[in-house]
């Protein structure tokens, strides 16, 4: 069926384009009102450019977080309504079987994470499925772009066991790159040129997300009832979260979200976006259609596309399919950073990939409402720079104001001065305005769940709304830490800084005073500059800026505190940032908690317990999969096999520690290397079989 | 190095040999040598009693093979390879239909082939602009 030819598609253009006006209309005009009562009250005795540059930030910025407010408004209203005839996760298709010729392949892409703990998450969703009866309808692909040789035989040993112990064999297939061209959306790509044609549905996840049996089964027959959509997104829960901070966005996650995700469905409709992970996409047209190319020129705006997921699905949109947000389908599960340090370093990466996006707006073929979450993306981080500039801005005017003499004549000696005039009650109006933009969301987030009856699954009305006040105070005092360092990145990029690639850290070990010194130690100087700075100037416009300021000074022990597991576990134990997922724990979550607290595998080399390298070397279980899974390539040239007899007598005398990871990679790669080497080891005397770990 | 268990510093071991419990033939050299043999079948994926079996005959050719120019760890291990070998418990694994373990399915290719991006939208409006700006002008003139 060709989805250009399907009716109900014209039924959701329709409507999409009456909504997205409304927005605008909703986002334009009180901006212009707004703004222009920003421009009066700015003192007249300031300089009038930079007045009018305060008032286009302004503008910008209050355009920016009317978009977030309205989207709240409508999701608000979506879900009060209890009926939405454009739900695609939900609808008719509950229930009905998952035909077996929809074959599903699941994609764990992962690249040198913590092999155990993805392997547990798999096997929930294996057993999940398996409970259910539907695993014949899905397959398990764990994609590995890992380049850690101790990781890379941690993961083949951690497939193994599960495939052993699940009965997994033919069902959960792992697959290693040896090079991880164009990154994550390589590694997709490089599955769906393999084994693309055996699948219609293709379900990726992230290293960390988790999806339920029964919400698989739900997003396979949604694409089933309805052959326009190409790609189907839900909504993730954060789950398992136990700092502080990652406590707070857990609770804003699970409270705010549903509102949030309701309210982009209402404005999307069929042209929402791909986030990446939790999701399913139909094949074909994937394959067809979302091949992403280089972009010309070098790094950071050019080279391979890094935020594949928002060009995808604008690919896939351009090929005639829908692509959709099942904002109302559960089930559906993510984790979030567990310290302020780790989600700026993720927020580096996401903001390089969203600048990039630039480079595409103008594409041809791509349909305006994803030109538009292009931009969307940018101001995702351009907006703090905008920030930036407007405090910077205003902070010059007021020091313009503390210089410049005030002139009451400016037309000439007159018998009537030109006082400058204040208009208090509307710059208490705008400042209620601009504050309603910012918290009546999360208000009616609140409301919403009180007046549905489920306050008890976040704590009670009274935990709950101190919860939500503490969020707002939490992420007050982290937003100029935000904005500073966003704004670095904004700017980094656009200066050619490139950034690597490394691997996310899950792990709640929280940050070091030190780390937070060498991170944050600029952000404290600014604070402090700045505020001394505009307290002995002008006083008045300090308290207005004291917010920032009190956040960039206390940056260091509030990214410390903040990261720290312990407070996250005394805020649990007052029953503050309480989750629906934590009180009211669905089967699946408490079938995975139960999974990543399984023992570790019997292992008679407690020393090699993490070192992978050295575990294929010794172990001979661990030798023997790893030999078999190698794959034979051409027949090394004398130039290689003459170097690789050199590492072999370098790891025999010195044992793994004095091997490089290049060298450690090579014997990997060459099973008869390995062997020799697994050989020698066993042999070594004892002095020299201890570096091995063998006692 | 003295056993702290033995009585006597002499002693014969299990293939009649009188050995010097505080040389390094000694019986902590025998036991040395049955950990490393015990602990390499313990790193394997065989029966139990049956990786036993393989290092006591290990264990046993070492003792009534030894020489002077081996070290007696060196001829253990490598009567426990040859054993291996012997008893066909290769070191390679493999799945049920007794092919070589694979851990991934056959390949089933195909091509993805690289969408065009282009900035032909932008392109197209300056160009237009451009022409727009030239006729202005040249009707300016005329």
């Amino acid at each position: 069926m060709s989805p250009k030819n399907d009716i109900a598609r014209e039924d959701w253009e329709q409507a999409a384009t009456r909504r997205r006006f409304l927005l605008l209309i909703l986002i334009i005009v009180p901006t212009i009102f707004a703004s222009n009562v920003v421009y009066t009250f700015l003192p007249a005795k300031g300089w009038q450019p930079l007045n009018i540059i305060i008032t286009i930030l302004f503008a910008v910025l209050f355009c920016w977080i009317s978009v977030g407010f309205w989207s709240s408004v409508a999701g608000m209203m979506v879900i009060l309504r209890r009926y939405d005839r454009f739900t695609v996760g939900m609808g008719d298709c509950a229930g009905a079987p998952v035909r077996h010729t929809a074959r599903t392949a699941l994609l764990f892409p992962v690249y040198n994470e913590n092999a155990g703990k993805v392997m547990e998450n798999i096997r929930t969703v294996f057993q999940s499925l398996r409970q259910r009866g539907l695993d014949r309808c899905f397959d398990v692909f764990i994609l590995s772009d890992s380049g850690d040789p101790d990781i890379w035989v941690l993961e083949e040993e951690a497939w193994y066991n599960l495939c052993l112990e699940e009965g997994g064999f033919g069902k959960i297939f792992y697959r290693r790159r040896k090079r991880n061209a164009k990154r994550k959306s390589g590694n997709i790509a490089d599955f769906c040129r393999r084994w693309g044609a055996n699948y219609k549905y293709m379900v990726v996840f992230d290293a960390d997300s988790f999806i339920s049996g029964d919400t698989l089964a739900r997003m396979v027959q949604a694409m089933e009832s309805r052959p326009d959509v190409g790609i189907l997104q839900t909504p993730p829960k954060t789950i398992f979260s136990r700092s502080l901070i990652s406590r707070v966005q857990q609770f804003a996650n699970q409270l705010y979200g549903p509102v949030f995700a309701a309210g982009l469905h209402y404005w999307q409709l069929g042209d929402a976006q791909y986030w990446g992970h939790n999701a399913i996409i139909r094949m074909q047209p994937f394959i067809l259609h979302c091949q992403l190319p280089s972009l010309s020129g070098k790094s950071p705006l050019g080279g391979e596309i890094l935020s594949h997921d928002f060009v995808e699905s604008a690919l896939m949109r351009r090929a005639g399919y829908g692509v959709w947000l099942a904002y109302d389908l559960g089930g559906s599960y993510e984790q979030s950073p567990p310290s302020l340090i780790d989600e700026l370093a993720r927020d580096r990466r996401w903001c390089q990939g969203n600048l990039q996006h630039s480079r595409l707006l103008f594409t041809r073929g791509f349909f305006p409402t994803h030109r538009a979450l292009f931009i969307n993306g940018i101001m995702s981080y351009g907006s703090a720079l905008l920030w930036f500039f407007f405090l910077l801005a205003s902070s010059i005017q007021a020091i313009a104001g503390f210089f410049v003499v005030p002139d009451y004549f400016p037309k000439g000696p007159s018998l009537f001065p030109d006082w400058p005039s204040y208009f208090p009650a509307w710059a208490l109006t705008l400042l209620g305005g601009t504050a309603g933009l910012l918290f009546l969301p999360k208000l009616l987030a609140l409301l919403l769940v009180a007046f549905k009856g489920q306050a008890k699954s976040f704590g009670g009305l009274t935990r709950m709304s101190f919860s939500a006040v503490g969020e707002v105070v939490v992420s007050t005092l982290l937003a100029p830490m935000r904005m500073l360092f966003h704004s670095f990145f904004v700017v980094s990029t656009l200066l050619g800084a490139k950034i690597g690639w490394n691997a996310q850290n899950r792990d709640d070990r929280g940050t070091p005073w030190s780390t937070a010194v060498r991170v944050h130690w600029w952000g404290t100087l600014l604070g402090l500059l700045w505020g001394l700075l505009m307290y002995n100037i002008s006083p008045g416009f300090f308290l207005w800026l004291s917010p920032v300021v009190i956040g960039l000074v206390m940056s260091i022990p509030l990214s410390v505190w903040s990261s720290r597991v312990s407070l996250g576990n005394a805020a649990a134990y007052l029953g503050l940032f309480a989750t629906p997922s934590e009180r009211e724990r669905p089967l699946e979550l408490k079938q995975l908690q139960r999974n990543l607290r399984r023992p570790p595998s019997y292992c008679p080399f407690p020393r090699l317990q993490d070192k992978g390298f050295a575990r294929a070397v010794v172990i001979p279980r661990v030798f023997a999969l790893h030999s078999t899974l190698a794959t034979h390539g051409r027949r090394n040239s004398p130039e290689k096999q003459a170097r690789l007899a050199l590492i072999i007598d370098k790891a025999t005398k010195y044992g793994p520690g004095a091997l490089n990871r290049k060298e450690k990679m090579d014997l990997l790669g060459d099973p008869v290397s390995l062997h020799l080497l697994h050989h020698r080891v066993w042999l070594l005397d004892e002095q020299h079989a201890d570096l091995w770990g063998i006692p | 190095m003295t056993c702290p268990f033995d009585e006597s510093p002499e002693k014969e071991d299990f293939t009649g040999r009188t050995v010097d419990t505080d040389g390094p033939d000694g019986l902590w050299e025998l036991a040395k040598i049955r950990d490393r043999l015990l602990l390499y079948v313990r790193g394997m994926d065989i029966e139990p009693s049956f990786s036993l079996k393989l290092a006591l005959e290990a264990l046993e050719y070492a003792g009534k093979h030894y020489d002077a120019v081996e070290p007696y760890m060196e001829t253990a291990m490598n009567e426990l390879f040859y054993l291996l070998e012997e008893k066909n418990i290769s070191h390679q694994l493999m799945d049920e239909q007794g092919q070589l373990l694979s851990s991934a399915p056959p390949m089933n290719r195909q091509t993805m082939l690289t969408e065009e991006m282009d900035g032909a939208p932008l392109r197209w409006a300056i160009k237009k602009i451009r022409e727009s700006l030239r006729s202005a002008k040249s009707d300016h003139k005329l």
